[in-house]
């Protein structure tokens, strides 16, 4: 037991000398209220009936989920990101004055507090360009959607052509 | 005035055998596209003694088209049961530049469609902006993503559409193609039959 007393006792110096240093870098920045709230806060979000789109390999695909924000601070889904395809986004359908369909980028969906967003066929979706590899029936892929407050929240969805088609398994969040 | 007389009466008589009415006559049309295994397709001759059940799509549309789709397999599947066997299904994309042959196979593949009385077609944007124009389609390009390649990814603005075209190949009704009433598409078809 004597013989650890020496390194011990370095161990709280340098402890000590580090949170000196943090504390002096800390000091020269001056971190806004609002991000300090935040960064307390849980992450809050729940997201649950995760499924994708079949899709081949260089064409694109959606997925769809529900999100829950649990928190009494409204968040915003401010992305995805995969290692499935080229590119992710997230997108919305949307409908023209005379009635034509049409898809755009939505680079931020707000989430309100203690409410739900569903990502779901006809409305906002996560989309998937030109996939590196195929996405069949039945298999299971990873994919991330980032929020402003929640951070990164990983999810797993099964393929399947419309929700509730024949796959018993449901999608859900990475434990 | 005879021939205006003729016609209404006609339309008259198709419309009390079916209550469908007469949209648009294709029976003098001639278009030539290609379906998913680069076969030669004259529409809608080709198809001529058949009800056809007709989807507009494009595949790189990961939302509506994808419903579209799976809205005309439920219709097969009903037509199917119903044991009505003159029926072709038929998707035209409206994105040739990417819609090959090859990517409409692989498209009805990874969907496990039943391709024994379904085609998609595909061919030269004239041909195919024509049979859009005549039908009344609207299909123009809207937003695209760019990828980190720098590869530019085109979606389109475009009509949901299914028409529903008869053994003479006129088109008798048109539905919602992404929110179709699929027991109306298999009234209308059995009301044809």
């Amino acid at each position: 037991m004597k013989s650890f007393k020496p390194i011990f006792i370095l161990l709280i110096a340098s402890s000590i000398t580090f949170y000196s240093c943090g504390q002096n870098e800390g000091d020269s920045k001056e971190v806004p209220k609002e991000e300090i709230i935040q960064k307390e806060l849980p992450a809050g979000i729940s997201v649950s009936d995760v499924w994708i789109r079949p899709g081949g390999e260089g064409m694109n695909t959606g997925a769809f989920c529900v999100i829950t924000n649990n928190s009494e601070t409204p968040d915003t889904l401010i992305g995805a990101s995969s290692d499935l395809a080229e590119l992710i986004e997230v997108h919305e359908t949307y409908e023209t004055e005379s009635g034509q369909m049409g898809m755009r980028h939505v680079p931020a969906i707000p989430v309100e507090a203690n409410g739900t967003l569903e990502l779901k066929p006809g409305s906002y979706h996560v989309m998937f360009i030109q996939l590196l590899k195929d996405v069949t029936v039945g298999t299971e892929h990873s994919f991330t959607l980032n929020f402003k407050n929640g951070g990164a929240v990983e999810l797993t969805g099964i393929v399947k052509d419309m929700p509730g088609m024949g796959m018993k398994k449901q999608g859900k969040m990475k434990e | 005035m005879k021939k205006i007389l003729l016609l209404t009466g006609l339309s008259l008589f198709v419309w009390g055998c079916n209550n469908l009415e007469v949209i648009e006559d294709l029976s003098d049309d001639q278009y030539k596209f290609i379906n998913q295994d680069s076969s030669a397709v004259n529409f809608p001759e080709k198809y001529k003694g058949k009800i056809v059940v007709m989807g507009f799509i494009f595949t790189n549309c990961p939302d509506i088209c994808p419903l579209t789709t799976n809205n005309m397999r439920l219709i097969q599947e009903r037509v199917k049961e119903e044991g009505i066997e003159n029926v072709q299904f038929v998707s035209l994309s409206f994105d040739p530049d990417f819609d090959t042959p090859a990517i409409l196979k692989k498209y009805a593949e990874l969907r496990s469609l039943d391709l024994s009385n379904w085609e998609f077609l595909t061919g030269d944007i004239d041909d195919i902006h024509s049979l859009l124009k005549t039908v009344q389609v609207f299909a123009v390009k809207g937003d695209s993503s760019v990828t980190p390649k720098g590869n530019v990814i085109q979606y389109y603005i475009h009509t949901d559409r299914i028409a529903l075209i008869d053994q003479e190949s006129v088109i008798r009704k048109n539905h919602f193609g992404s929110k179709a009433n699929i027991e109306e598409i298999v009234d209308g078809i059995k009301s044809l039959d």
